[in-house]
């Protein structure tokens, strides 16, 4: 699999060549946005690793014209501190992932192997398109607890979904909501979900929420939802071939 | 004459008037006297040549006949009646000078003889003689037969006669002059009572004013005074009246004087600032509030007589400088001042010449700007700390990647080591490295963001303008490319040093190089020119100036809005993008520093913000990190 | 700061002192005396005061030996009777005094000298006797004009005089002590006399027939005087001039208004014509005549024709009657004695009575006599009985010695007494 890291600093390019290097991945690094998207056309990578702040050409400019040649490639942004705006913008992008500097192994395995899930499912035609979003509410009678699953990408247009969905629930003590491997979100789609936690929160149930990638767990804290309900990190594989 | 002069007016008129009287009086008795005396004296004569001629008409015949007894007859018939008084003898006597009769009843006086007469005598003779006890006019008459003289006729008139006339006369001169005297002693008395007693009024008036009484114009024993004035309309009516006008006026002036200083007594005393009231040359303090004294910790007794210097950080000559007239003027802002327990506080002192007791003083009234720079420092502080908030977005980003490189580097040796996969030589080495050159990056990173945030020491130093400029550079050179902006130095090596501090110089320069930036990227938002972004930094030197340019080409200001952009809370930026504060801090650590700030700039064309400080000839110290 | 401070206390001062309206009231009355006593000072010192002789200590006329006493009086002329007798008279006295040794030792001698009844000459003797014979007194003067004429010199020198024949008023009037008289006056006289006539004799016209000069015109006054107190007044007046016998245009006047009484006051020749006419031409009147008139020699001039004219007297007769009076007896015995050719009369009587009164004064005065001790003498003279049965009084202030009045009546040219 061939891998691109687009990064200004080269310490950190030196630093994902080795890592990614030693998981068995092709990698191809440039130093600037025009320089990736010159190697993106000409190597065509299925994973791109693009840092979101560089001069010039920027990451979410990357990823916009990494989306527009219309290639099945998993874009994943290099977040600093402080750039949740961009992160949403990237989201919005429909980024497959990201990962906050410094990065942690266990992240960057998440991303990979989030990256890899949904190559799969892109190549099997199982894709889920983007306004497709999946989602499920289940009662069990004898705790109560309510179990909500997630599929798929949770966007504004889902709103109407949802509310009827949960509209009908009633909120035992315990809720639990799963996401899938192909979940994700947009900016809308975050504040949706924070008003729905916070529905069940004020009734005084204890949330649950599992299945996240472990970035996503990262980025639901920056977004306060930690707050609102328990994140339970996955345990991660290590990623090779 | 003297004595004359120290005489009350009263006396003066009424001594002149009677002495003046005495004298006329005087004089014309003396001349009364005088012209009686003489004609008197005329008439005794005339009147002895008459009884000498009747008698000598008779005594012809018997003077031929020596008929002494008729003679004898005749001679005592002139001194029948009231003659007797005034003739004092008579005798007659032959052409040889024997007496024939005389009217000497006791006797002739001792050496007493008849004065011969001549023969061919006609007229009478006078003469001035003593005969005993009187004193006489002997006139002798001659008795004539036809030619020939035959005899004389000579009689002693009495000149005591006339004196006692006159001394009669005298005595009535006398009586009426006393008569007059008096009474004219009592007119002039009354004459100079009339004119002085309201001039004596006047006086008493004006020594209660002097006394500062006025409340004495009701009373009732000014009242007779006072009273007598209603019928008269002369000179003393007049100034008596225009006198008490002037009284009344006198009197509300006064009162309103009085009340002012009552006001300017209950400023000073229960005034909110410190007031002193120092000697215009000396310094000394004559008087002192008591906000004075409870602000400083000394008894206001302890305060006058001390130096207003000694107060604290006051520079002598701040006070030695022309005051416009009825103006107070700053003499110096942010003096140290210290209270008695040691601690200092920051004033402002205004002053005003003013006159205190006679003695050229200037009133210096202090207000106490402690909080105000404290507040001062705490903006600046502020304003710091909002630049740090912006800076440390970049420092975060900055101080992120070096550390990025560490943790991965760490994280990918864990990791082969958890695998137990081996890791090359060349890769370990590069990883260790690039580990250790990462800390070092970082630690740098963490060090210029101490020294930014460091508080200013007191005293200035001698610093380096181009090494400030440099130091931000680092700080924000790689943010503004970032954001496609060129930051160019042109900066002069051979300008000279200037006092100042290097982290606030660094904040100045660091604000201008900001608000430059948002003012470019503002530019190229609205333009969309994305690669024209421009900051250019110049230092120079000219004479004892020193001076630097931070140059732009954002969007430029406006030119209504460049009186303002200095005053604080200006700020083109959205709610929440800054605080404003930037300018009008840069603004006042530039005057901190004896230095100006100017703005040339035009909507469009950018703006140059241009810095001068005055030059350090001293040299500049070692450079130090 | 002094400074003013002591600039404002004397400007207290002065204020004070201004303010004193009042002046001290006391202060300038007595400011206002010393200055009239001062002016009154000043101007009472010129002049000189007069001088005055005084008599008191004057001793003049009087030696170890001798008292000199001054008489000038008729010893000749028309009225020379009246002169020498009184001399006579005095004399007698005088000399009998110094024949016993005078008076304290001195003897009394009396220079004498004729005036003719003629004041001019009366004047004259007078001076001379004052001073040249330096006379201690004047004595026994005679006559009205001649002894008024010296009353200036008697004043003037201060020398007393004593006995005048004369009633004359004005040596009684006004009081000098100067001026001693022993008679009374005319004044008296003829107020008894016109008591007399118009009571006791009842008759209402009375005329004035008198000397034109001094001693008749007093002599009218007293008569007019005497007449009023009968509201009555003389009915006509007649005169002549002294010296002359030119009654007849007096008498004239007289009998034309058919007096019933005349009251002549003149001497006996004239008065002697005026009746001797008048009886011719058959009027006959009462004649009355003062004393001065010289009785004796009226009686003797008149004869047969004065039956009946009243004289008036101021001694008694000098004749020793049934009373024999002391006085008289002394008086007829002493004229014996020195003159024994004379005769007793009323004028010489007069005379004596003079000097024995200047004897007895004399006596009084002391050896230590002067002028004034003189005086004082005859003032202490009280009740002195001189026999006559006529007491005699002097006293301060009253220098009159006699006041009796005699009337005598011709009868059978002798006179005889009348009550």
């Amino acid at each position: 699999m061939k891998i691109l890291v687009i990064d200004d600093e080269r310490p950190t390019l030196a630093m994902f060549k080795l890592f990614l290097a030693a998981y068995g991945y092709e990698v191809f690094t440039a130093e600037s946005g025009e320089q990736g998207m010159a190697v993106f056309a000409s190597k065509k990578p299925d994973i791109v690793f693009t840092d979101i702040r560089m001069p010039g050409m920027d990451g979410l400019e990357v990823l916009r014209q990494i989306r527009e040649t219309g290639a099945f490639c998993q874009v994943v942004i290099i977040t600093g501190h402080g750039d949740m705006e961009r992160a949403m913008a990237a989201l919005d992008l429909d980024a497959s992932d990201f990962i906050n500097k410094p990065v942690e192994r266990a992240a960057l395995n998440s991303a990979l192997i989030r990256a890899e899930k949904r190559l799969e499912r892109m190549a099997s035609g199982t894709g889920t398109g983007e306004d497709a979003g999946d989602f499920s509410v289940t009662q069990d009678a004898g705790t109560g607890q309510l179990t909500l699953c997630f599929g798929g990408r949770l966007t504004e247009s889902s709103e109407a979904k949802l509310d009827k969905l949960f509209t009908a629930a009633v909120p035992g003590d315990k809720v639990v909501c799963r996401f899938a491997d192909d979940f994700s979100i947009n900016r809308q789609g975050i504040s949706l979900l924070v008003s729905l936690l916070r529905r069940f929160d004020g009734s005084g149930s204890h949330i649950t929420i599992s299945g996240l990638s472990y970035n996503y767990i990262r980025f639901f804290e920056m977004a306060g939802i930690d707050k609102l309900a328990t994140l339970v990190p996955e345990d991660v594989e290590e990623p090779g071939l | 004459m003297k004595r004359f002069d120290r005489l009350t007016l009263k006396n003066k008129i009424f001594v002149s008037c009677l002495g003046f009287t005495l004298v006329v009086s005087i004089l014309i008795a003396l001349f009364t006297r005088a012209l009686l005396i003489s004609s008197l004296t005329g008439e005794l004569k005339k009147r002895g040549v008459g009884i000498a001629q009747s008698v000598a008409e008779s005594s012809r015949v018997h003077i031929l006949t020596k008929n002494r007894a008729e003679l004898t007859a005749l001679a005592y018939d002139a001194r029948l009646g009231n003659r007797q008084k005034v003739v004092v003898y008579l005798l007659i006597a032959d052409n040889r000078g024997t007496v024939l009769a005389h009217t000497f009843t006791t006797g002739i006086p001792e050496g007493f003889g008849p004065v011969a007469i001549e023969e061919n005598a006609s007229g009478e003779q006078v003469a001035d003689m003593r005969v005993g006890p009187h004193s006489v006019f002997h006139i002798t008459v001659p008795v004539k037969e036809g030619i020939y003289t035959i005899g004389s006729v000579q009689i002693g008139m009495d000149r005591g006669h006339i004196e006692g006339l006159i001394d009669r006369l005298r005595l009535i001169f006398l009586s009426f002059l006393s008569v007059v005297t008096l009474v004219f002693f009592f007119l002039s008395h009354r004459l100079a009572l009339n004119i002085t007693r309201p001039v004596t009024s006047l006086i008493r008036y004006t020594d209660h004013l002097s006394r500062g009484d006025f409340h004495f114009l009701g009373r009732t024993d000014m009242a007779p005074a006072s009273g007598g004035l209603e019928d008269r309309e002369d000179e003393i009516a007049i100034l008596t009246n225009s006198f008490m006008q002037m009284t009344s006026r006198l009197a509300s002036s006064t009162e309103r004087l009085r009340e002012s200083q009552q006001k300017y007594r209950s400023l000073f005393h229960s005034g909110p600032n410190p007031i002193f009231v120092i000697h215009r040359q000396t310094l000394e303090i004559l008087d002192a509030n008591p906000k004075a004294a409870e602000v400083f910790g000394y008894d206001r007794d302890a305060l006058t007589g001390m130096s207003l210097l000694s107060l604290g950080n006051l520079n002598r000559e701040a006070f030695e400088r022309a005051y416009p007239e009825g103006k107070s003027i700053l003499i110096s802002s942010k003096v140290t001042l210290f209270r008695k327990d040691g601690r200092s506080l920051f004033v402002n002192i205004h002053a005003n010449p003013a006159e205190y007791r006679d003695r050229d003083a200037i009133i210096a009234a202090t207000t106490d700007i402690t909080e105000l720079v404290e507040k001062d420092d705490q903006l600046i502080q502020a304003s710091k700390m909002a630049n740090l908030e912006k800076m440390s977005a970049g420092i975060a980003h900055e101080i992120n990647q070096p550390l990025n490189a560490i943790k991965m580097g760490s994280e990918y040796l864990t990791m082969m080591h958890e695998r137990r996969n081996p890791v090359g030589p060349e890769e370990l080495a590069m990883v260790l490295t690039e580990i250790s050159a990462q800390v070092s990056r970082a630690s740098e990173i963490v060090g210029r963001l101490k020294s930014f945030s460091r508080k200013a020491d007191f005293a200035r130093e001698v610093i380096s303008l181009n090494r400030c400029i440099r130091s931000v550079h680092k700080i924000v050179g790689r943010q503004l490319a970032l954001q496609n902006i060129d930051l160019t130095l042109e900066l002069d090596e051979a300008i000279p040093a200037i006092l100042a501090h290097n982290n606030r110089m660094e904040q100045v320069i660091f604000n201008l190089v900001t608000n430059a930036r948002d003012a470019v990227n503002e530019r190229i938002e609205t333009t969309g020119d994305i690669d024209g972004g421009m900051i250019r930094i110049t230092t120079f030197s000219d004479g004892d100036v020193v001076g630097l340019v931070v140059k732009d080409n954002g969007t430029g200001i406006p030119e209504d809005r460049k009186a303002t952009i200095f005053d604080s809370f200006y700020t083109t930026k959205e709610m929440g993008e800054g605080l404003g504060l930037g300018l009008p801090i840069v603004q006042g650590i530039v005057r901190d520093y004896s230095g100006t700030i100017s703005v040339t700039s035009s909507l469009g064309q950018g703006a140059a913000f241009k810095i001068l400080f005055p030059a350090q000839t001293n040299q500049l110290p070692e450079q130090e990190h | 700061m002094p400074g003013s401070l002591i600039r404002q206390m004397k400007h207290r001062e002065k204020i004070k002192r201004a303010d004193n309206l009042g002046f001290h009231r006391s202060s300038v009355y007595a400011l206002a005396c010393g200055v009239v006593l001062a002016v009154l000072f000043f101007f009472s010192g010129c002049g000189t005061p007069p001088t005055e002789l005084s008599p008191a200590a004057d001793r003049t006329g009087i030696t170890d030996t001798q008292i000199r006493i001054g008489s000038s009086l008729a010893l000749g002329g028309h009225a020379g009777y009246l002169g020498t007798q009184m001399l006579q008279g005095a004399m007698s006295y005088i000399n009998h005094i110094n024949d016993r040794g005078g008076i304290h030792g001195r003897k009394i001698r009396l220079i004498v000298r004729d005036d003719g009844y003629d004041p001019t000459r009366c004047l004259y003797n007078t001076q001379q006797l004052i001073l040249e014979e330096k006379v201690f007194c004047l004595f026994s003067y005679v006559g009205t004009p001649t002894t008024v004429r010296i009353i200036p010199l008697v004043n003037e020198a201060g020398i007393p005089l004593l006995g005048m024949f004369t009633g004359a008023h004005r040596l009684r009037e006004p009081v000098n002590p100067l001026l001693i008289n022993v008679r009374a006056s005319y004044y008296q006289e003829i107020r008894a006399a016109v008591d007399l006539i118009v009571r006791q004799k009842g008759l209402d016209r009375v005329a004035v027939f008198y000397q034109y000069d001094e001693y008749g015109f007093d002599g009218l006054r007293g008569t007019e005087i005497a007449l009023k107190h009968y509201d009555r007044k003389p009915v006509a007046k007649g005169t002549y001039v002294r010296g002359t016998l030119d009654v007849g245009r007096g008498l004239e006047n007289i009998i034309h208004s058919d007096a019933q009484a005349v009251v002549m006051i003149g001497t006996y020749d004239a008065c002697a014509e005026f009746i001797r006419l008048a009886k011719e031409r058959n009027f006959s009147p009462l004649f009355y005549n003062v004393s001065f008139v010289g009785a004796s020699e009226l009686a003797r001039r008149l004869g047969r024709i004065g039956e009946g004219v009243v004289v008036s007297q101021v001694v008694p007769p000098p004749v020793l009657g049934d009373d024999n009076l002391p006085g008289i007896r002394d008086y007829i015995r002493h004229l014996n004695t020195y003159y024994p050719d004379a005769a007793p009369s009323f004028v010489g009587l007069e005379g004596y009575i003079n000097a024995r009164i200047l004897a007895e004064a004399l006596e009084r005065a002391g050896r230590q006599i002067t002028r004034q001790g003189f005086i004082a003498a005859i003032e202490s003279i009280s009740d002195f009985d001189l026999g006559i049965a006529n007491s005699l009084s002097f006293g301060k202030g009253d220098y009159q010695g006699l006041e009796q009045v005699y009337f005598t009546k011709i009868n059978n040219s002798r006179l005889v007494s009348i009550k």
